[in-house]
């Protein structure tokens, strides 16, 4: 983990992500608020069961409501994610409004990447088996 | 000769002359990184500190390895499937062959699809070239596309083309009068004064800031469900540029007349674009990040085996049809 300006010709991450977050709040805001339709989950219509992503919206919808504990049953780890995105775009704004060094993961060991991918997908699997136990 | 290069902000090395090859032929290292040595100023990128293309000065009867992109005497150098190699890259090919089956390129050798050299092409040949290499060899066209560029490039061309194919959806939706009765019933007064073509309008005007921004949200999840099967051997710049490509040209197929044909031919017209899509993918994927193929095909079905929402999204993208005639579901 390194902290350093950009190189010439290098991705600026913090601008891009920063930039779709944003349009994806403004996204989410107009089509809930205009009431557009939601497409229907397939895996549920087919099975009966939530699948891993049922759910996320309904936290949206309660999160914009300040509902913070239905959000929080709706879809945890969904929650999670939403309380995420607005720390990473407090951080690119910073670095993007003061022209800071920016945070990078250059050299991942196999080890702690291992340990990374393997807690994400047991946050994935954990979720979903609540998902599945409350009946979302 | 000793060399150190740059991995971020660390320094690397010493390491010689062929040690830096084999990192250049295991992709490690590539022309854009900074590299120095005793003698030189600053650090420079390599393609600067050592040039081996032909600007440089390169001895009579040497050999340029297809891996490295260096030049070498014939006697270090071995034919592999008519390609001529250096022992350097003795690792890389090995590494190459036993995991994907095919032999490694050099970044200079990567200079496709057509797209990418659109100035000499020409906008339209250059289009029509890339949609051919994507969708009917998609195999070559991968295996010599840039890895790296920028984002704009691959981006103007998902976009032209994404933009097109839903304009021509939008028109075939509100010419069969298909697919807008759901503002009809909307309960939200505004959305039923603006009324169907009020709001067609907004929507062809609106679609090319959703096309990008559903590029890089798509590419995002791609490149995630990559690092967590272990694929993501190249940067998010790789992988977004294979995205908007495979996108891009499998867009270009729903411009053919189908949907004239019939509502379910164009059902199942949109359903083989997306499969044949999906295909193209895998196979980019693989191509670019140089991974086998069973590990670039669970990567790019991650998502759609964690989030069947990414099969509505695949929907959108095949068709417009499929987003807006769907009820209120589950989600």
């Amino acid at each position: 983990m390194t902290w350093r300006r950009l190189r010439p010709g290098e991705i600026d991450h913090e601008a891009i992500w920063l930039g779709v977050s944003l349009c994806s709040l403004a996204g989410a805001w107009f089509w809930l608020y205009f009431a557009l339709p939601i497409p229907a989950c397939s895996f549920h219509q087919w099975t009966g069961l939530p699948c891993p992503t049922c759910g996320v919206t309904r936290c949206l919808r309660y999160a914009f409501h300040r509902d913070w504990w239905a959000a929080v049953g709706t879809n945890p780890l969904a929650f999670l994610g939403y309380g995420l995105i607005p720390l990473y775009d407090l951080y690119a704004a910073v670095v993007l409004l003061f022209r800071l060094p920016r945070l990078r993961f250059e050299s991942v060991s196999t080890r702690v990447g291992n340990i990374i991918r393997y807690t994400a997908i047991a946050a994935i699997a954990a979720n979903w088996a609540w998902l599945v136990w409350m009946r979302v | 000769m000793t060399w150190y290069y740059a991995q971020g902000d660390q320094r690397q090395g010493p390491i010689s002359e062929s040690e830096l090859d084999a990192l250049i032929a295991a992709g490690t290292v590539n022309e854009n990184t900074l590299v120095w040595k005793e003698g030189m100023a600053n650090w420079t990128p390599l393609k600067e500190a050592r040039p081996s293309g032909p600007g440089a000065e390169v001895p009579a009867g040497w050999i340029k390895c297809t891996a490295t992109g260096r030049y070498f005497p014939p006697e270090e150098i071995v034919y592999l499937d008519g390609k001529p190699y250096s022992a350097a890259a003795k690792g890389a090919v090995l590494q190459g062959v036993l995991q994907t089956g095919t032999l490694p390129v050099s970044e200079t050798e990567r200079n496709g699809p057509a797209w990418e050299n659109r100035q000499q092409l020409g906008p339209f040949p250059a289009i029509w070239e890339t949609i051919r290499g994507v969708l009917l060899e998609p195999n070559a066209t991968f295996t010599s596309m840039r890895r790296h560029g920028g984002l704009g490039t691959p981006m103007l061309y998902y976009v032209i083309l994404g933009w097109i194919s839903g304009l021509a959806q939008l028109a075939y939706q509100f010419f069969s009068h298909t697919g807008f009765a759901v503002f009809a019933k909307n309960p939200n007064p505004v959305l039923q004064m603006m009324g169907t073509t009020t709001f067609i309008v907004v929507w062809a005007v609106l679609m090319p800031a959703f096309l990008i921004l559903g590029s890089f949200i798509s590419a995002g999840i791609l490149h995630l469900s990559l690092m967590i099967c272990q694929g993501a051997k190249q940067p998010f710049e790789t992988t977004y540029r294979t995205y908007t490509y495979v996108r891009g040209s499998a867009a270009a197929l729903l411009l053919l007349p189908v949907p004239l044909l019939g509502q379910n031919l164009a059902t199942g017209w949109a359903f083989i674009c997306g499969i044949w899509g999906l295909v193209c993918m895998c196979i980019g994927v693989a191509r670019t990040q140089e991974i086998t193929t069973g590990r670039a095909v669970l990567a790019v079905l991650l998502p759609l085996i964690v989030c069947c929402v990414a099969l509505v999204f695949l929907g959108m993208t095949v068709g417009f049809a499929a987003a807006f005639a769907g009820q209120a579901g589950h989600h």
